[in-house]
């Protein structure tokens, strides 16, 4: 199945009317992402359907098979287990778990995200180097947002 | 008192603006970035903007707090529940800006707080408060003293609150990492590190009696609260009168509670904390909560007292505005806190946009929220979105009554634990009576599995 131009602006129109802040229609190979009211958009957040694991993040059966962006594309992406506040360092004023570069291996905690004074510690998939932190720390992240990556081939 | 300060956010604020509407005092509410579209910032006369989001740069920030009441030209402030509500800096800061703080003397506020000098208040006035430890310095200590006690055992926060640095200790063996787990979790949640001993009671309910203290010395209790209902040491749903009690264990407490009030020189709204020992109907004290509790409306409910309006009367110098003897406890109130967690994924908070808010309208129902269809719920604070209070002649008109209201209600854009709480309401073991505090953990949920 096919989709028209037409076709692409009835579905943007139906969402837009139906006061979604972020929906995502994907029809075929055809995804099409919305949002507005701020809302981050669902493309950003990575194509996996978010799938929820309190425990840690959403970890990929196999790294190489982890549809990434050319940046991120050295590196397994670190993704948020909730939406909610990240933060780097175990307290206000210590030591952040992780620099980029810094060595990690697998169940090292690299961050918390706070989520209704619930706090998910947020540890290392596999282990490896820390690439880029992309998450500032303090900073409001979604559900399945990468926080940060890490290149399991590297070493440090 | 002209203006009143609010230090606080979500539904009590909401409470405390309504409480100065009745009283015809101006109200202003301090805010973070985050709350400056709240119902309470649409509802206050004045907001003020305190600071970023995380409530450590607002809600939680002393200076930023007295600084924007002083600003704002307030002559009182009500810190509400939770953040700075039991500071003893902050009741200093607004003495020495000449604002009136609604809530106990600092002094008080102290003794209150610590739970081993309110344990000993409390012994000294001949109220039972279970055998335990004095402060322990080590694990040697802890062992040693453990040795005089019989097991199960709790150590507990001096600090404490809210299961913080709490551990239960079935024998000997456990001690030593139960010592070293809690004294951390204490030190690093209440900047004290200290923890003792108290006997942990297997079968217990959780009691506790509202007061109230004007600063003539005229002290007063409104009856009790069943609060037994909790997760995580998280009070879910609360009821007033405790049913299943024998009126002489009630007559005890609330007079304990009394004798404790008058014994710290209390002055404003407070509650006495107790635990009721089902096997034995004995109660021993656990603690004294400084502040106006979330549950206040079920006690509001059945005595038709306004216990925040009561609290800022109380603050003006005046006299509580009724004897004891006008106290009539009438009907039953149940409230169900409705917190915005998904009960099927492990509890997970689930901050977001409410784009759906519909409750049903009805005689005997209460709803105490900061929510409305287009509100966010921030991921910053905690996931209380409304309080649900029903009042009926009896606890079984009063269960019927507020499954029918949750059962008609509509949340959209959030998760919320309404369907934990018609799960709870329709089991037999909580319809037939009080259950116990362990009971919603060890016995419900591990039976619950939500159906899509």
């Amino acid at each position: 199945m096919s989709l028209s131009p037409a076709d692409i602006a009835a579905i943007v129109e139906a969402l837009h009317a139906a006061g979604w802040d972020q929906a995502v229609v994907q029809v075929g190979d055809v995804r099409i992402a919305v949002a507005h009211n701020g809302a981050p958009l669902a493309s950003e957040l990575g194509s996996q359907v978010p799938s929820l694991s309190p425990a840690g993040p959403v970890l990929p059966e196999d790294p190489s098979d982890f549809p990434v962006s050319n940046e991120a594309a050295r590196g397994v992406p670190v993704l948020s287990p909730s939406v909610g506040i990240f933060w780097r360092s175990p307290e206000p004023g210590a030591a952040p778990f992780v620099d980029e570069g810094a060595h990690v291996n697998v169940g090292d905690i690299v961050g918390i995200v706070e989520v209704m004074k619930l706090m998910l510690n947020v540890s290392a998939p596999v282990a490896g180097v820390v690439g880029r932190i992309h998450v500032a720390n303090g900073a409001e992240v979604s559900i399945d947002s990468p926080l940060l990556t890490i290149d399991p081939r590297a070493t440090s | 008192m002209k203006r009143l300060f609010i230090a606080n956010r979500g539904e009590i604020a909401v409470r405390i603006i309504r409480a100065c509407f009745e009283e015809g005092i101006e109200s202003v509410l301090g805010v973070s970035a985050a709350d400056t579209d709240s119902l309470a910032a649409r509802l206050a006369d004045h907001v003020v903007l305190l600071g970023d989001a995380p409530a450590q740069a607002s809600y939680l920030n002393v200076d930023k707090v007295v600084e924007a009441a002083v600003a704002s030209h307030c002559d009182a402030l009500h810190p509400g529940y939770g953040f700075l509500s039991e500071r003893t800096t902050l009741v200093n800061a607004c003495e020495g800006q000449g604002i009136t703080f609604v809530g106990p003397p600092s002094l008080v506020m102290e003794r209150s707080g610590d739970k081993l000098t309110a344990r000993a208040a409390a012994s000294s006035v001949g109220i039972p408060v279970g055998t335990g430890s004095a402060a322990l310095q080590s694990v040697d200590d802890a062992i040693s003293a453990s040795r005089s006690l019989n097991y199960p055992l709790l150590l507990k926060a001096s600090a404490g609150g809210g299961g913080k640095g709490m551990s239960i200790i079935r024998s000997e063996e456990e001690l030593p990492a139960a010592f070293a787990r809690s004294s951390s979790e204490a030190e690093r949640s209440f900047g004290d590190g200290t923890v003792y001993l108290e006997p942990y009671i297997e079968r217990a309910r959780h009691v506790e009696v509202q007061i109230l203290a004007d600063k003539h010395g005229n002290v007063r209790h409104l009856g009790e609260r069943d609060c037994s209902t909790q997760r995580r040491y998280q009070k879910i749903i609360e009821e007033a009168p405790a049913p299943g009690l024998s009126e002489d264990l009630l007559a005890r407490m609330r007079q304990a509670a009394v004798d404790l009030a008058t014994a710290l020189g209390y002055i404003g709204a407070g509650t006495v904390e107790f635990l009721v020992d089902v096997e034995r109907n004995t109660f021993i004290f656990l603690e004294v909560n400084a502040r106006v509790q979330v549950e206040h409306p079920v006690t509001e409910a059945i005595t038709g007292v306004d216990i925040v309006r009561e609290q800022i009367r109380i603050a003006r110098g005046e006299i509580i505005s009724f004897l004891q003897s006008e106290i009539d406890v009438t009907g039953h109130a149940i409230e169900c806190r409705i917190n915005a967690e998904d009960p099927s994924r492990g509890f997970l908070p689930t901050p977001g946009t409410i784009t759906q808010w519909t409750w049903p309208q009805t005689k005997g129902l209460r709803i105490d929220t900061f929510a409305f269809e287009g509100a966010v719920i921030p991921p910053y604070y905690d996931s209380l979105v409304a309080k649900v209070i029903v009042h009926a002649p009896t606890r079984r008109e009063a269960l019927d009554l507020i499954d029918r209201v949750l059962a008609k209600a509509v949340v959209r854009g959030i998760s919320t634990t309404i369907p934990l709480h018609r799960a709870i309401l329709n089991e037999a073991e909580f319809q037939k009576g009080p259950v116990t505090t362990k009971w919603l953990e060890e016995t419900f949920l591990r039976n619950w599995s939500q159906s899509p």
